[in-house]
């Protein structure tokens, strides 16, 4: 099993729902192939540097995995199939990329148990404010 | 500083990479990338932008990548 990186670019054209049943699609050759998804990055529309297809916007979806090499000449041929997909493109990690994708999934997570509701969130926001004013003030007191 | 290192009207290029103890350069980063690229969307040589060699060709796959993802253009339109 090796841990890869794969982004594609989604026709932005065929409808929000149809995007996300897209990913879910990919998502599926994956795991049925005897892989697990680590993390999946939804960068959004995007503008693309050139037209591709006639298309100035694509839709970018950043997938990290682990997958055993069978499950990627599937994936590939459905890539191939896909219609909706423009581009995709798809890396094998290396030792230190694999570590900082972990540390980084980590960290996510931990912020999501941190900061659960949005109230929360703004009181520290405030708490962080009021500590950065009492520092000045201290600091003339001093002069 | 810079002065003092010029020698004939040239001066010590650094690799902006190793500066930055850089180990991976990311095809993902495109804003980063264009830093190395002419506005026509041309990779800079090595001889312009003083990168190392090693740097150098880790940039050129990386935007090469960026390319073909459509995150650099191939050429300015």
């Amino acid at each position: 099993m090796n841990t890869y990186e794969t982004l594609f670019i989604i026709n932005p054209e065929i409808g929000d729902g149809e995007i996300t049943k897209t990913i879910d699609i990919i998502q599926d050759v994956i795991t049925s192939g005897g892989g697990t998804i680590l993390k999946v990055d939804k960068w959004g529309k995007r503008q693309l540097a050139y037209e591709i297809q006639k298309k100035r916007e694509g839709y970018y979806v950043l997938l990290h995995f682990k997958a055993p090499t069978d499950a990627l000449v599937e994936l590939n041929r459905r890539f191939k199939l896909t219609d909706a997909i423009l581009r995709n493109f798809v890396l094998q990690l290396g030792k230190e990329q694999i570590a900082e994708l972990l540390q980084s999934i980590e960290t996510e997570t931990e912020n999501d148990m941190e900061s659960p509701t949005p109230e929360e969130a703004n009181a520290q926001a405030v708490d962080t404010e009021e500590s950065k004013e009492q520092k000045p003030d201290t600091n003339t007191e001093d002069e | 500083m810079l002065n003092k290192r010029r020698k004939r009207f040239r001066r010590k290029k650094v690799c902006a990479f190793c500066v930055d103890n850089v180990k991976y350069i990311d095809y993902k980063d495109a804003k980063a990338l264009r830093n190395f690229m002419t506005e026509r969307g041309k990779i800079i040589p090595r001889r312009i932008s003083g990168n190392c060699a090693r740097h150098q060709r880790q940039l050129t796959v990386a935007i090469k990548r960026a390319r073909n993802v459509a995150l650099l253009p191939f050429t300015a339109e």
